[in-house]
Order: structure tokens, then C-alpha cells, then sequence
């Protein structure tokens, strides 16, 4: 029963699930396998009310998906209405240009273990 | 079932304020039941499709021929399995007992000996599956939701039946004892082969439809043929305010329907004198007052100057030979002004727009563009306003002056009138256009209608009882619209010698 077994850990960040050696080899392995493809890692902010939880953490993304045509299949994989806010912050840190490409994005904000992490939460601002 | 429901109760359980407040927000208020419902089944889905979503977008970027190579392939393996069914000598029951033993071995080995092999790399499953993220594609979450609403509403109507046929049997019976008979008539004169192939087929093609959205273009593109086949009142009386259009048609060319509009509607404003369009008017005209029809609705000015053509004595003597810019200005005194002082001044030649006054100098300025365009009519045309001028109106002249006023009135209310019975001109007009292929041909087509129908006296008595009767009546629509006006028109038809 595999969703069993999931839901404990994905409570916890992919950071701290994973140590930094398997997140390299990770990434290593998937850009072997997937050239032209972006790993990225969107997780739920933790205090996030409003918003569904993702049925994936990791995803593979083309070069050059636009941060907006990225959003949108995000909305649409969990099915949210227009009317619900949705944001996406960059390494916790904040939001980034709507028009930049992915390889621009993972250009200036990849982690050292090489993936690109982003949060998406219903409100653009949270306090820690 | 049973474990999606188990799943539903772990997250509903795991995040119950979360999903609780998404769930108010995501949910239809009319049908909560259905989306519950909806969303068991998508969870349910979602949980086993979720590992094969690399396999399934993969899959997808092949059928919409985002792979060209393994697309072709996927064509010609499913034509090769499909061909080697229909054209096998294999038994049917060899088929079916050899495909079941498949699917248990295959099963077996999915459940019993594949969970033994995992165990050798754990770590390996531990961690989940990538999401591929690909635009235009659905994702396995979205195609889970259109699989589960396709299924609801399968289930749904499943359900009704079985309500329908219990409540009423006969209207059941009836009702799938003619769907059947439709199916058994295709089945037996269509057959069987082509049907599937069809079907496969179909299959295949559908999801490319889907992505390049072939309905709606073939929607959009269908449109404005159906649009224009709208024979109904309403779509008549859309096309009405343009009304010539049917007979300006075949001179346009049907091809440039909506720029020939356009132009139509902006040459009944100007006066800029176009050959063909104005030939084309008087025509028309003088097609209508042969068929004796009133109508002022249609190119009321024109039929206003063709009517009073007769009180012009010697309009021959007028320069017929000017060109369209000198008749442009001479009828641009005759315009409103937009100086309210000049609007003033020229008040009393205000008259002289709509409704000719009597007096000689302003009905000469007026004439003369009417004749400049007459000019450029055939011969027969002139000949006929000789006769017009000749024979003479001497009632028509006395009584031009309440004219003015019955007019205004006659406008509206065959405006009216024509607005509120369509059909008769309609057909009469749609008669028209087949007999007049081009403009010139329509043109000689009316001069000779007009030849051989007004023979100088005749055309007198008509023209002359058609003022008659429009003056203590109004003018109505026409003496094929009102009874009285029929009557009264018809006796003078009849009087008059064919």
C-alpha cells in the first residue's frame, strides 16, 4: 500500500528526507536519463490552509516552459478555480519574474545538489 | 471501491480542516453528491495510475504525433494486431481461452512474483516517481478527473435506466427495440470489418482531434454557412435593413458578402454616382413600379425622383452629360450644414432634400442629378422618359404639394408595413436575382418589362391610379399588401387594356 507508507514522509521536507549524496545522484541519474528536462521539487508550504496537496513532489520540466505556462499546469493538476490564489516562491525566498523561462530560472536559483526548489502557497507573503 | 474509500477517509482524516475548506470551495453547490462521488473515483484512479505517469504522458505525446516515428509505429502495430484479427482462421473460443490464460499469467506475476522482486530494490521504489510536466498534455491528476467524470455520469445514467425501465416498461421496450433496429441495420448492411476498423480508427484520431481542437474550428468555419442558410422571419428580418441585397447579389458576387454590405449601406448615403449601382437602382425601380409595388422602403429617394419625373417639362433639355462630380456638387447646397446659421438661411431649400418643391430653379438642381444618372441608362431608358414627361401628370402636379406631407408619412408606414408582413416581398424579390444574372442583363431584362408593359396610354392609367390611390390611402405597402388597396388596384389592373 504504497499511499500509506507515503503520507508520513512527505509531511517532512525533501530535503530532510534525503541526504545531499542521494539528491545528487539523483539528479545526476534524471538529467542523464532526461537531457532537456529541469528537475524541480514543489512542495506545500507548511502553514498553506487553503490549498490541496500536490500528488507529486518532483517533477521533470522543458527548458522552456514559461514560469507562467508552469503555473498553470500546476493549477490545473490540482484542479484549482480561478478564484483561488495560488503563488509560487522560488526557494522560499520569494516570487520571480512570470515571463522568464525555466532554464532562466533554474540558471540563477538551482540548489547545490542541483535540483530547483519552489513552494507554492495561497498568499504571497508568510512570515516564519 | 473499497480502497479508494479507505483512502478518502485516511486524507479526509489526515488533513480534515484542509481539505474541508478546499472542498467548500471546489464543490458545486447543485450536485455535492455527484462531486463527492466524482472525487472518490479520481483518488481511486489517481492512486493507480499515479506510478505509469511517465508511461501515460509518453503515450499521449505519441497520439497527438508530438513522436512522429513512434507514432507511425503505434499506427502500424495496431493496424498489424487489428488485421491479424479480422483475418485470422483462428477459432473464436482459441482466441478467448488463450488471451484469458494470458491475463492470469500476467497477473500472477504482477502481484505475486513482481513484489518479490521489489523487495531487491526498495530504495529504489522508496522514493516516488518524477511528475513529468508537459504543456498541452494532460496530466495523470487531470486525466483521472475527466476518467471519473466520464464514469459518474456513466454510472448515473446507468442508474436511470434501470429507474426508467421500472417505472415505465412499455416506453422502455419501445424506446431500445428502435435503437436496436437502427444498430441491427447498420450491422447488416455495413459490415462488420469496416465497422471496427472505423472504430479503431476513430480511436486513434481522436485524441489528435481533441488537441488540436478540430471541433471548434470546424464550428467556427461552419458558422456563417449556417448563419446565411437561416431562412427563418427572424433571420429575414436581420438581413432587412439591407434589404437590396438579394438582388445586388448576383451583380457583387455572393463571395464578398459582408464588404459588399458595408458598401451598400455607405453608397445609400453618399451621393457619389457609381455607374453600375446606380443603374442598377433605377432598375430597380422601374422593375418595381412595372410590378406596380410600392415600395418605399427600398431606395426611397430614388423611387421619390422616379416618381415625380413626370413634373419635369422638358427634362431632356437638362444637361445630361455632366459627370458624377459636377452632380455631386451641384447636390451639395441640398445637404443640412452643420452652421446652424446656414441651416437657417437655407431653411426654405431644407424642403428641397427630401421633398421637391415646385418651384422651378430648386426642382431643376434637384432633377438634374436624378437625369445625370438617368444619362447613363441605355436609350430606352430616355425613351421612356420622354414618354414619362410627355404624357404628363396634371393631378400629380397639382396635388405634389400635400404630397410633401403624405410622404413622410407614406415612408413610415410602409416601412411599416414591410416590416411587419416580410414574406410576399421576399419571395417576389428572391424570384428576381436567377433572371438577372449580371446588371446588364437585369437592366434589359426591366427595359424591356417596361417596353412591352407600359405602352404609353397604359402606363398612364397605371401610374396615374397608383397616385390615386396613394394619396387618400397612404400608400401603404403596395397593393399586394392590403386587401382594400388590392381591390381598388386590381379593378384599375383589370380596366386596363393588356
Amino acid at each position: 500500500m504504497p499511499p500509506f507508507d507515503k503520507v508520513p514522509p512527505q509531511n517532512k521536507p525533501f530535503k530532510q528526507r534525503k541526504s545531499l549524496a542521494t539528491r545528487k545522484q539523483e539528479v545526476a541519474g534524471i538529467r542523464s536519463k532526461f537531457p532537456n528536462k529541469i528537475p524541480v521539487i514543489i512542495e506545500r508550504y507548511e502553514r498553506e490552509k487553503f490549498l490541496p496537496p500536490l500528488d507529486k513532489t518532483k517533477f521533470l520540466v522543458p527548458h522552456e516552459l514559461t514560469m507562467t505556462q508552469f503555473v498553470t499546469i500546476i493549477r490545473n493538476r490540482m484542479a484549482l478555480l480561478p478564484t483561488q490564489a495560488f503563488y509560487l516562491l522560488i526557494n522560499k525566498s520569494g516570487l520571480t519574474s512570470m515571463s522568464l523561462t525555466m532554464a532562466q530560472v533554474y540558471k540563477d536559483h538551482q540548489d547545490e545538489d542541483g535540483f530547483l526548489y519552489m513552494t507554492y502557497a495561497s498568499q504571497e507573503m508568510f512570515g516564519h | 471501491m473499497a480502497f479508494a474509500g479507505a483512502m478518502e477517509d485516511t486524507s479526509t482524516e489526515g488533513c480534515s480542516s484542509e481539505q474541508g475548506s478546499s472542498v467548500s470551495l471546489r464543490s458545486r453547490p447543485c450536485s455535492s453528491e455527484r462531486d463527492r462521488r466524482v472525487r472518490a473515483v479520481k483518488a481511486a484512479l489517481q492512486s493507480r495510475l499515479g506510478p505509469y505517469e511517465p508511461v501515460l504522458t509518453y503515450l499521449q505525446s505519441v497520439l497527438v504525433w508530438e513522436r512522429p516515428l513512434q507514432c507511425v509505429l503505434l499506427y502500424i502495430v495496431v493496424n498489424v494486431v487489428f488485421w491479424f484479427f479480422a483475418l485470422t482462421s483462428l477459432r473464436l473460443l482459441f482466441l478467448l481461452a488463450s488471451g484469458l490464460a494470458v491475463v492470469v499469467c500476467v497477473d500472477t506475476w504482477r502481484n505475486k512474483i513482481w513484489p518479490e522482486m521489489r523487495v531487491r530494490n526498495l530504495d529504489e521504489s522508496e522514493n516516488e516517481s518524477w511528475g513529468l510536466v508537459q504543456p498541452d498534455i494532460l496530466s495523470v491528476p487531470e486525466l483521472c478527473h475527466h476518467m471519473a467524470e466520464a464514469w459518474v455520469s456513466a454510472a448515473v445514467l446507468t442508474s436511470n435506466l434501470v429507474q426508467y425501465k421500472q417505472d415505465n416498461h412499455g416506453k422502455f421496450c419501445i424506446l431500445t427495440c428502435g435503437v436496436f433496429t437502427c444498430l441491427a441495420m447498420v450491422g447488416r448492411y455495413i459490415p462488420g470489418v469496416a465497422l471496427s476498423y472505423s472504430a479503431v480508427l476513430a480511436t486513434l484520431l481522436a485524441p489528435l482531434a481533441a488537441y488540436h481542437r478540430v471541433f471548434q474550428h470546424v464550428c467556427v468555419k461552419l458558422e456563417p454557412v449556417l448563419q446565411r442558410l437561416d431562412f427563418s422571419v427572424r433571420g429575414y428580418m436581420m438581413s432587412k435593413p439591407i434589404d437590396n441585397q438579394f438582388l445586388r447579389r448576383p451583380a457583387h458576387g455572393s463571395a464578398s458578402g459582408e464588404a459588399s454590405d458595408s458598401e451598400e449601406e455607405l453608397a445609400a448615403f453618399c451621393p457619389t454616382f457609381d455607374d453600375a449601382v446606380v443603374a442598377k437602382e433605377l432598375a430597380l425601380t422601374d422593375s418595381e413600379h412595372s410590378d406596380a409595388e410600392v415600395s418605399y422602403t427600398d431606395n426611397g429617394t430614388f423611387n421619390l425622383s422616379r416618381g415625380q419625373t413626370p413634373l419635369t417639362e422638358g427634362s431632356e433639355d437638362l444637361d445630361r452629360h455632366s459627370d458624377a462630380e459636377e452632380s455631386f456638387a451641384q447636390d451639395l447646397p441640398d445637404f443640412p450644414s452643420i452652421n446652424p446659421d446656414a441651416t437657417l438661411m437655407d431653411d426654405d431649400d431644407d424642403t428641397s432634400i427630401g421633398l421637391p418643391s415646385l418651384g422651378p430653379s430648386g426642382l431643376s438642381s434637384h432633377r438634374d442629378s436624378v437625369l445625370d444618372v438617368d444619362a447613363h441608362l441605355d436609350s430606352d431608358q430616355e425613351d421612356l422618359d420622354a414618354e414619362l414627361s410627355l404624357s404628363g401628370l396634371p393631378p400629380a402636379s397639382d396635388f405634389a404639394g400635400d404630397l410633401a406631407g403624405v410622404i413622410a408619412s407614406n415612408m413610415i408606414q410602409a416601412a411599416l408595413a414591410g416590416a411587419m408582413q416580410p414574406r410576399p416581398p421576399a419571395s417576389q424579390r428572391r424570384e428576381c436575382p436567377p433572371k438577372a444574372g449580371a446588371q446588364r442583363s437585369y437592366r434589359k431584362q426591366s427595359s424591356s418589362e417596361l417596353d412591352t408593359d407600359l405602352d404609353g396610354e397604359d402606363f398612364e392609367m397605371l401610374d396615374q391610379s397608383e397616385l390615386n390611390q396613394m394619396d387618400p390611402l397612404g400608400g401603404g405597402g403596395g397593393p399586394r399588401r392590403g386587401e382594400s388597396q388590392g381591390s381598388t388596384f386590381l379593378s384599375s389592373l383589370l380596366g386596363k387594356p393588356q
